[in-house]
């Protein structure tokens, strides 16, 4: 995937490596018909050959204040994940270039190396991805891999970032990263609720009940970006960050088929 | 009079700010940073109750324990509270005047009428009573009462046994005695002019009947003879005649009297001495006790003398 370049892709292109054979269509160039083939069977098919692709993967970091939650490893999650990303692209002969969201994007200073040469990343900013789609979008490459790291914790209909992270793109991943306070707040009594972006406030009190409707919300959340991800076409992996680390969570990701669009 | 039989029992307030330090503290809002509060808007939601009831709960627990609390004090200091703070008091002034035994044409007198109304006025439960007779000087009769018992008890005392009553004295005395409390008259003449600020109810059961009363009468004695002075009054509004009796011994006397309205009349009887009592009676009208009158002879005190020419 990806421009012209040194590696086979799996789409169709002009290599010279043989990929298969198909049915002759009406426009096809005569020169790639298999004559020979033809004398055999009678039929008339072309040969298809692999592409060459330069693949390239595009790393979008949330940088927002709820992505370094306090009490959580969100954060330390989300930098290990970028690197892991990044990492994988360089193993398997990728460009990548990291970006982080701000007030819109920017490329991370030395986001397209290796993770050691990275600049520091910081989750201190208030708007979400999509805020920072609409103020600057990245420029990334066209054909390119596009993973976007997130809690995916905003309004809005998960389809429309999706569109953006998908114009001209290859493949997009969607990992949600969430913490275990994020899944299961526990606490129980009257709390009052501070919104780590926005300092809004919220008194509530809270009982199983109350903890059994937030987590139905959230598996409805969730719910909605997998299905829109499905109809897209992109990849959706919910992880939990204190779970990163013991390596089960990583192991995640293979089934999803992430590895393999990286 | 104190109005806590137990006033330290107050102290068991103390355990309301306690109590509402307890539960401030065990309900106080634990500051949570979240990610977001997008996922939390559900628990605003009235449907699902549980957050709002729970409150609520906890609410009506707090305002249990409270009452149970206030209850356990208020029953500590005394019902004395209850008591004193429900009840209005009234002064009842009670004309103390023969007047008030004047019959009228269906056999009851102002005092019965009065008694009636006050006993009725007694059914009602919120009201303690304290009683004053009005006679020449007013009286206090016993103490505050509000049962039924006790204010029949007490009027067993009112017998309308006064040659006349200063109600204007009773009333500055009830004032004195109880500031602010009601003062109800209970009397058979029209109510005098009551100031604004005065808590007087005057309750007047008398009606206008004529009556012819001896208001004075005296037998004086001499050396040979005795004599009889009687004055005799009308009291009531029209010109009336009456005939005063006058039984010496075993013979009778009449004198024939007629008199104006408020018109007052000397009778002088000379008669011997050797009557022991000499009986003046009116013709029978409304009021009987001012009908009649027995005059017994002066008596002259013996005096024990030394008679030294015995010696």
């Amino acid at each position: 995937m990806g421009y012209a370049g040194q590696r086979i892709g799996s789409s169709p292109g002009s290599s010279l490596e043989f990929k298969d054979f198909r049915d002759y269509q009406p426009g096809d160039d005569l020169r790639r018909v298999d004559w020979g083939a033809y004398a055999r069977s009678d039929r008339l098919a072309v040969r298809i050959y692999h592409d060459e692709v330069a693949p390239h993967a595009d790393i979008l970091i949330d940088s927002s204040l709820s992505m370094a939650l306090s009490e959580t490893a969100k954060a330390d999650a989300t930098r290990f994940l970028a690197a892991f990303f990044a990492t994988a692209a360089i193993n398997g002969g990728c460009s990548h270039q990291v970006w982080v969201s701000e007030n819109g994007f920017r490329e991370l200073s030395g986001g397209a190396g290796l993770p050691e040469s990275w600049d520091q990343i910081l989750f201190e900013h208030a708007s979400s991805p999509p805020e920072a789609f609409a103020l600057m979008p990245p420029r990334w490459r066209r054909y390119g891999i596009r993973i976007i790291l997130s809690d995916l914790l905003w309004l809005g209909d998960p389809l429309a970032v999706l569109e953006m992270l998908g114009d001209g793109a290859a493949s997009v991943v969607v990992v949600q990263v969430l913490a275990e306070k994020d899944l299961h707040p526990g606490t129980r009594g009257n709390v009052r609720l501070v919104d780590s972006e926005t300092g809004e406030e919220q008194q509530i009190y809270m009982d199983a009940v109350t903890e059994k409707q937030y987590k139905e919300a959230l598996a409805e959340h969730q719910q909605n970006w997998f299905r829109a991800s499905r109809q897209f076409g992109a990849n959706f992996v919910p992880v939990t960050a204190e779970k990163l680390f013991d390596g089960d969570e990583v192991n995640r990701l293979a089934p999803a088929q992430v590895l393999e669009a990286v | 009079m104190p109005l806590l039989a137990y006033p330290f029992a107050l102290f068991g307030l103390l355990a309301v700010p306690l109590l509402a330090a307890i539960y401030l503290f065990r309900n106080r809002s634990k500051p949570t940073v979240v990610s977001s509060l997008m996922l939390w808007q559900i628990a605003r939601r009235p449907k699902e109750g549980g957050r709002k009831i729970s409150r609520l709960h906890t609410s009506w627990l707090f305002v249990c324990e409270l009452l149970a609390i206030l209850l356990f004090v208020a029953a500590a200091v005394s019902p004395l509270i209850s008591r004193r703070n429900a009840l209005h008091k009234s002064v009842v002034i009670l004309d103390d005047s023969f007047s008030m035994l004047a019959r009228t044409a269906d056999g009851s007198n102002p005092c019965e009428k009065a008694k009636e109304a006050l006993l009725k006025l007694a059914g009602q439960n919120n009201l303690i009573f304290q009683f004053m007779l009005a006679r020449e000087e007013p009286r206090l009769l016993g103490r505050e009462v509000s049962q039924r018992s006790e204010i029949l008890r007490i009027l067993r005392k009112w017998k309308c046994q006064a040659a006349e009553s200063d109600l204007q004295g009773a009333i500055a005395r009830a004032e004195t005695l109880a500031p602010g409390a009601r003062i109800l008259v209970l009397t058979d003449g029209p109510a005098p002019v009551i100031a604004a600020d005065q808590q007087i109810w005057w309750q007047a059961f008398g009606t206008r009947i004529p009556n012819i009363a001896i208001i004075n009468a005296h037998r004086s004695s001499y050396v040979d003879h005795d004599r009889v002075l009687l004055e005799i009054k009308n009291f009531s509004e029209k010109r009336t005649q009456c005939t005063c009796q006058l039984l010496i011994g075993q013979a009778r006397g009449r004198v024939n009297l007629e008199l104006g309205p408020g018109q007052r009349k000397t009778v002088i009887r000379k008669t011997e001495r050797q009557y022991a009592s000499i009986a003046v009676s009116l013709n029978r009208d409304a009021l009987a006790i001012d009908n009649y009158a027995n005059l017994l002879p002066t008596t002259t005190p013996r005096v024990r003398v030394h008679n030294d020419n015995r010696r």
